[in-house]
């Protein structure tokens, strides 16, 4: 019984023509529509920049080809690839299709080929057409010189491996599922997977590992946009691809390409509109996005709540991770109604627990690590990250004793672990540079009070003031004027005054050096609101700020001295009158009613005493937590309300005022 | 010759074949009969090597079906719902299948235009239903394969062409040895060109019988004695099945009809008639032999 006939096989060939025909008829659209918006956008807008020369302004030079329609040109290197991708292998998303294109005599990795190199040429053929008209062009117009960087290969080189790039993401995905719109959605996914993945863990790390520096390598890592090619489009203008670059996303498409193929050779083709076709990627794919949505669940309720304890943010990781559950349940159930299996949602819980103490413990060594001050070469040391070297730099410490000092206060805070309560936070960010090269990152937010004897040392100290206070290294004849402000922070009054002769800004920085040079600790966390801010005005042009402290008693005496206090900051001569009531008020209220309803009080207080004011405002906090309210009324108009950084002051002013 | 080697299948955890054993010799019709949901489709197409079965062979010519291009060529697979590419007239359509199946044949394409009539610059999709289904065929025909697969085929045809299409098949399988598997949940439709039918419920093939063979093996016997009837004689016969009106027996008997009709004459009966069963008569007294009432099989 013999069915072939051998002489048959002959006519068939290893590409179908006519295969390929349809696959053109399908997704040529698509190339056509890349390549009208390709030569609309660079060639057709060249064309346009440059026909009329005259116009040419010489500021408006070109950083790269990217420069020119640059948003149409990132939408499409986005979406084209994509849509390709989607388009192409919708016939594995259609029962008919599917069902008709597998009975074919045409084996999988035909079919697969067939498809991808249609995709590929339909991207490559626009962007050379494109290439070889800006060719022409830049010859045309001598463009060169209207660029920065204008370098056509590279152009096209990274128009080809990033769409050849998103083209075989695409293309993984359709393998993964039978849903067209979540082969889309999955595309996304994978493109920001690496990018998002490392932002999740980052911020989450420092709920697990005390003194885990979150905000730096968050803000730090320079190369967090490569994590992503989506987030990689931001520079693209200014940074141009490298090649090696180029490379690593032609190979990656290859991989891509590869377990594509590697994949759709198992595909079971019976699980057509399923969400997602390989059984064995279905508890991947929950516990996948359980396990994301759980991290940004933590994050969300550690951003809507900053300082929440770890039970809010063991919420939020719970709530997270329930609704990433239901939402990956719904997907593979394709239903709103599913029928949850509580079994699997406990293990994942018992798993994802273990993880946490295991992370936490078995990092006790990171979370207790401080380097011996003999290692220590220099240490960076403030309250805040800072984006440029110039200013890290500033607080880089190098003397022995602030190294010490600082170590002693880190020694103590990694003994004391995670503060309890913390009622006065303080951002502390640590970077130790060690004589062996390496680098120890810490981020903490400590209770003031509690270490208050090792902070003290610190702020104390010549160099820890120095880096805070620029102002402390410049010289008299460098200073071009000094601006005294009143109205940051109260713009309630606002007033500004200026030294400027040479004697008046000699005396008035040397006051204020020596204010600054005697601030205690105290001085510097003091709660009273400051007086304004000063601003020095360099000759260079450069402004230095400080704030206007209140307990600058040089400074102060020279002002007065001077006749600039009055000019300058806000003083008893403002104020109209202060009410002193209780902190029993409705602070919703606005002022008008708040002044009314601490009118009524029987209890409220009212100074009119020039002294008596002056005693209010020298001691006012912006807080209105305090014992006692200070509702001030300004003789042009403006209400302000405050509290008493000392309780005992305002009940003498009281006192003083019912004699 | 088509080898089904006790084949599962089942999607997701739902079983929808098991243990299914099945030889379609070349040149043969065979009628797959079942309701809706039986899995006659899943069966098809795990035949045209377009699922994978999870256990048991499926082989043609003794080679497993699965991702066998050399197979493929000499079989189409005719879905249930035709497929056509968006937007195709019937000559690209046709174009295609030339340069996929390499026993297309032009000519017999041209040929059939006199039975089908239709315009080959129609765009398919713009066809009615029934049309389609003829475009369908058309090219089936013109790809001239060694095996037809058929799954409902005749759905939405009208009477005069599903005559048309059964006598190509039968000329073709008469012309060519083409074998034939079709399926359908109506008994008659398919009982006029199939030599042999199996019947699937549930996933699990009841019955698979030579239609010529099952019927001269099952008869219908009137018969009306003087008193009773002889109670050796019931003894002896193979009585599937009986019924009284007055005098006159009615019996169901299987077996030999020359051997069994000698041996109840010999008996003397006042009257004895022979009759032919017709298929469904028949599968209704075998299937209620193994425990199934036909009608929560077949429709």
């Amino acid at each position: 019984m013999k069915w072939g006939k051998k002489d048959m096989q002959s006519k068939t060939s290893l590409f179908k023509k006519e295969l390929l025909i349809q696959n053109f008829r399908s997704v040529g659209w698509v190339g056509l529509a890349f390549l009208i918006g390709l030569i609309l956008s660079v060639p057709m807008e060249i064309a346009v920049l440059f026909s009329g020369r005259e116009n040419y302004n010489e500021e408006n030079i070109y950083e790269s080809l990217f420069s020119i329609a640059q948003e149409l040109q990132l939408f499409m290197l986005i979406v084209i690839p994509v849509l390709m991708s989607i388009f192409l292998f919708r016939f594995l998303h259609v029962k008919q299709s599917s069902d008709f294109l597998h009975s074919l005599p045409i084996n999988r990795k035909m079919l697969f080929w067939h498809h991808w190199l249609t995709g590929v040429v339909f991207l490559i053929v626009p962007v050379m057409i494109t290439s070889l008209i800006l060719a022409v062009f830049i010859q045309v117009f001598d463009l060169s010189s209207y660029f920065r960087d204008l370098n056509l290969v590279r152009w096209f080189c990274t128009y080809l491996a990033y769409t050849l790039l998103l083209f075989s993401i695409g293309t993984f995905s359709a393998m993964l599922t039978g849903i067209s719109t979540i082969q889309a959605i999955l595309t996304l996914i994978i493109l920001l997977f690496p990018f998002g993945v490392y932002q999740l863990i980052v911020y989450n790390l420092q709920y697990i590992l005390f003194g885990f520096p979150s905000g730096y390598y968050l803000n730090n890592n320079l190369w967090i946009e490569f994590f992503s090619p989506l987030t990689r489009l931001i520079s693209l203008e200014f940074q141009p691809f490298s090649w090696w670059e180029i490379a690593v996303y032609l190979l990656l498409a290859a991989l891509f390409c590869c377990i594509s193929l590697l994949l759709y050779t198992r595909r079971p083709v019976e699980y057509v509109s399923q969400a997602v076709i390989y059984w064995k990627l279905k508890p991947v794919f929950k516990y996948g996005a359980t396990f994301c949505t759980m991290l940004l669940g933590g994050m969300y309720f550690g951003i809507i709540d900053y300082r929440g304890s770890l039970l809010w943010i063991c919420t939020g990781y719970v709530v997270g991770a329930l609704i990433g559950y239901f939402i990956a349940e719904m997907i593979l159930q394709q239903t709103w109604r599913i029928k949850p299996k509580l079994k699997g949602l406990f293990i994942y819980f018992i798993a994802v627990i273990l993880v946490f103490i295991l992370t936490g413990s078995g990092a006790g060594g990171y979370e207790k690590k401080v380097p011996r001050v003999a290692e220590i070469q220099s240490v960076f040391f403030s309250n805040f990250w800072y984006f440029d070297d110039k200013m890290t730099n500033r607080f880089i410490y190098k003397e022995p004793k602030i190294i010490e000092a600082i170590q002693k206060l880190h020694t103590e805070i990694v003994a004391e672990n995670r503060s309890k309560d913390v009622s006065e936070p303080e951002p502390l960010f640590i970077v130790y540079y060690l004589k062996n090269g390496s680098k120890s990152i810490r981020q903490y937010e400590v209770d003031r009070k509690s270490f208050e004897r090792y902070l003290k040392e610190i702020y104390e100290s010549k160099e820890y003031k120095k880096a805070t206070y620029e102002v402390l290294d410049v010289n008299d004849q460098d200073v071009e004027q000094i601006v005294f402000h009143s109205n940051y922070p109260n713009y309630y009054v606002e007033k500004v005054d200026i030294a400027n002769n040479s004697d008046q800004l000699a005396k008035a920085l040397k006051a204020l050096k020596n204010d600054i040079t005697n601030l205690t600790y105290e001085d510097m966390t003091d709660e009273r609101k400051d007086w304004g801010e000063i601003e020095i005005i360099l000759k260079n042009n450069k402004q230095l700020f400080i704030p206007w402290k209140k307990s600058f008693k040089e400074f102060d005496e020279w002002m007065k001295n001077n006749g600039t206090v009055k000019n300058a900051r806000v003083t008893a001569d403002d104020v109209q009158y202060v009410l002193i009531t209780e902190n029993n008020i409705n602070h919703d209220l606005d002022y008008k009613n708040m002044l009314k309803e601490i009118e009524q009080d029987p209890q409220t207080v009212k100074i009119v005493d020039k002294q008596l004011i002056e005693q209010c405002l020298q001691d006012e906090t912006e807080s209105t937590s305090g014992k006692n309210i200070m509702f001030i009324v300004y003789k042009n108009g403006n209400y302000e309300v405050g509290s008493f950084a000392h309780p005992e002051i305002a009940e003498s002013i009281k006192k003083q005022a019912k004699k | 010759m088509i080898e089904v080697k006790k084949v599962y299948k089942s999607f997701q955890n739902a079983t929808v074949l098991s243990n299914i054993d099945l030889q379609i010799e070349k040149g043969s019709i065979f009628g797959l009969l079942g309701s809706n949901g039986a899995g006659k489709t899943t069966l098809l197409k795990l035949i045209a090597g377009l699922y994978k079965q999870d256990r048991g062979d499926i082989l043609i010519d003794k080679k497993p079906v699965f991702e066998n291009e050399d197979i493929k060529q000499r079989f189409i697979f005719l879905t249930d719902i035709p497929y056509f590419f968006p937007h195709y007239t019937i000559k690209q359509m046709a174009n295609f299948y030339e340069n996929i199946y390499p026993s297309f044949s032009r000519e017999r394409f041209q040929t059939l235009q006199d039975v089908f009539d239709l315009d080959l610059k129609q765009k398919i999709y713009r066809l009615s239903k029934g049309v389609q289904r003829q475009v369908a065929f058309w090219l089936a025909f013109s790809a001239m394969p060694e095996l037809l697969i058929l799954d409902e085929p005749f759905d939405g045809l009208d009477p005069v062409m599903r005559k048309k299409m059964k006598n190509i098949i039968i000329q073709d399988v008469a012309a060519r040895e083409m074998t034939v598997i079709v399926s359908s949940h109506n008994l008659q439709e398919v009982e006029d060109i199939s030599d042999h039918i199996g019947i699937l419920h549930k996933g699990e093939l009841l019955i698979k019988r030579n239609l010529d063979d099952l019927k001269s093996n099952i008869h219908k016997v009137q018969i009306a004695f003087q008193g009773s009837v002889p109670s050796e004689m019931l003894q002896q016969l193979q009585i599937v099945y009986q019924e009284q009106r007055g005098s006159v027996h009615l019996f169901i008997v299987k077996g030999n009809a020359d051997e069994f009709s000698s041996y109840i004459k010999s008996f003397k009966p006042l009257l004895f008639d022979l009759l032919p069963l017709t298929l469904e008569e028949i599968f209704i007294y075998e299937m209620g032999e193994k425990g199934y009432a036909i009608e929560n099989i077949l429709i």
